[in-house]
């Protein structure tokens, strides 16, 4: 069978060209992290370090929120990254690095939660102080009475009973949505479930949060 | 059953909002900056201790694991049982293996053969019978009358 030889005009082919590299992009957006990590595997000490460095405050942020506890939430990280560390080889690419040791953070803090008899939730002391320049703070406070009243303290630690009071589930999709702002497809891939399963998780999440809350309205 | 399963019910937004924005205020609760500065030196601390404290046999399969990992360990255990299911087809599916008992030139031949040892038959037994001398040409025997009174 003969097949016939199209020629398509330049212009055809080149949009063509960048729609499927386009197409390419949205499925799958380059590791920021690539270089760091090649470096890292090859046994580059200070690259794995810079590694560290950079995830430190955001993967605290994810340990802390769901635990609640300083000191906790600090060994859990150490064991995190040592983990990380003696893994690395094994790390193959398929997800960016931030989805990996999410992933990795998330598994370990759920499974610290289900060993820890309940423990009383030690918030820290340190609040930013920017928190009263926040446009959330700010809005919450005008809208609500009792928000306005209650010190930042109080305030800080009447959410962390209410973040408690959730299984350790819905706790990690409400921490990484509500607290670190990120969006229902990265959720989904780091705690392995559907969108749908994060969406719904974050709904029953809010109503119970609401209930918790309830003397914080008007 | 997980409470997933339940049909969502309308929410009542004001108060989610809120909720919404109390949660986004915890994002500054977080500590100061020195604890992030120490942070790695903990961690380089902690894995020295680790590694001197892990005992020598531990180190070594941890290493061993590690370099396991990146020859491609997988490839390697997959390459081998293919290998050994290939071996094990080939000597069970070999044509009249069952059939066919294995002879050597200096085995010994069965014991019923060992006893069972005739004497080579001589010129006499092997040359057919004598005819007798009456017989005809065409192989019948002259018969008298007489004789054929007796019967």
């Amino acid at each position: 069978m003969v097949t016939p030889n199209i020629t398509l005009p330049l212009s055809v082919a080149v949009a063509a060209d960048s729609m499927k590299t386009a197409k390419e992009d949205t499925r799958r957006k380059p590791d920021p992290d690539k270089e760091l990590v090649a470096r890292a595997q090859n046994g580059d000490t200070v690259a794995f370090d810079e590694l560290v460095v950079k995830f430190t405050p955001k993967l605290y942020g994810l340990v802390y929120h769901m635990t609640s506890n300083h000191e906790d939430t600090n060994d859990v990280l150490q064991d995190v990254f040592a983990k990380a560390y003696r893994a690395l080889k094994r790390f193959q690419g398929k997800s960016t690095f931030y989805t990996w040791i999410y992933s990795i953070a998330t598994n370990m803090t759920l499974n610290f939660l289900k060993k820890r008899n309940r423990r009383r939730a030690m918030s820290l002391d340190d609040v930013d102080s920017a928190i009263e320049n926040d446009p959330d703070y700010i809005e919450a406070t005008s809208k609500s009475d009792p928000v306005r009243e209650a010190n930042i303290g109080e305030l800080q630690e009447r959410l962390n009973i209410a973040m408690q009071q959730l299984s350790e589930d819905h706790r990690a999709v409400v921490t990484m949505y509500d607290i670190q702002g990120m969006p229902h497809a990265e959720i989904a891939k780091i705690v392995g479930a559907s969108e749908g399963t994060v969406r719904s998780r974050l709904f029953y999440a809010h109503r119970q949060l609401q209930t918790y809350l309830e003397d914080f309205r008007k | 059953m997980e409470d997933e399963s339940k049909t969502p019910l309308p929410e009542d937004h004001q108060d989610i909002s809120m909720v919404r924005q109390l949660l986004a205020v915890k994002r500054h609760e977080k500590p100061d900056d020195a604890y992030f500065d120490s942070f790695l030196t903990e961690f380089q601390t902690r894995q020295r201790s680790e590694m001197l404290s892990q005992s020598a046999r531990g180190l070594l399969m941890e290493r061993v694991g590690t370099w396991w990992w990146s020859v491609g360990g997988k490839k390697w255990v997959y390459g081998a049982g293919a290998a050994t299911a290939a071996i094990a087809m080939g000597v069970a599916f070999r044509p009249n293996a069952a059939d066919k008992p294995a002879i050597s030139e200096n085995s010994q031949p069965p014991a019923f053969e060992m006893n069972l040892q005739l004497p080579s038959p001589s010129e006499s037994d092997l040359r057919p019978p004598a005819m007798p001398s009456r017989v005809s040409k065409y192989g019948l025997i002259p018969v008298s009358a007489s004789s054929l009174q007796e019967l």
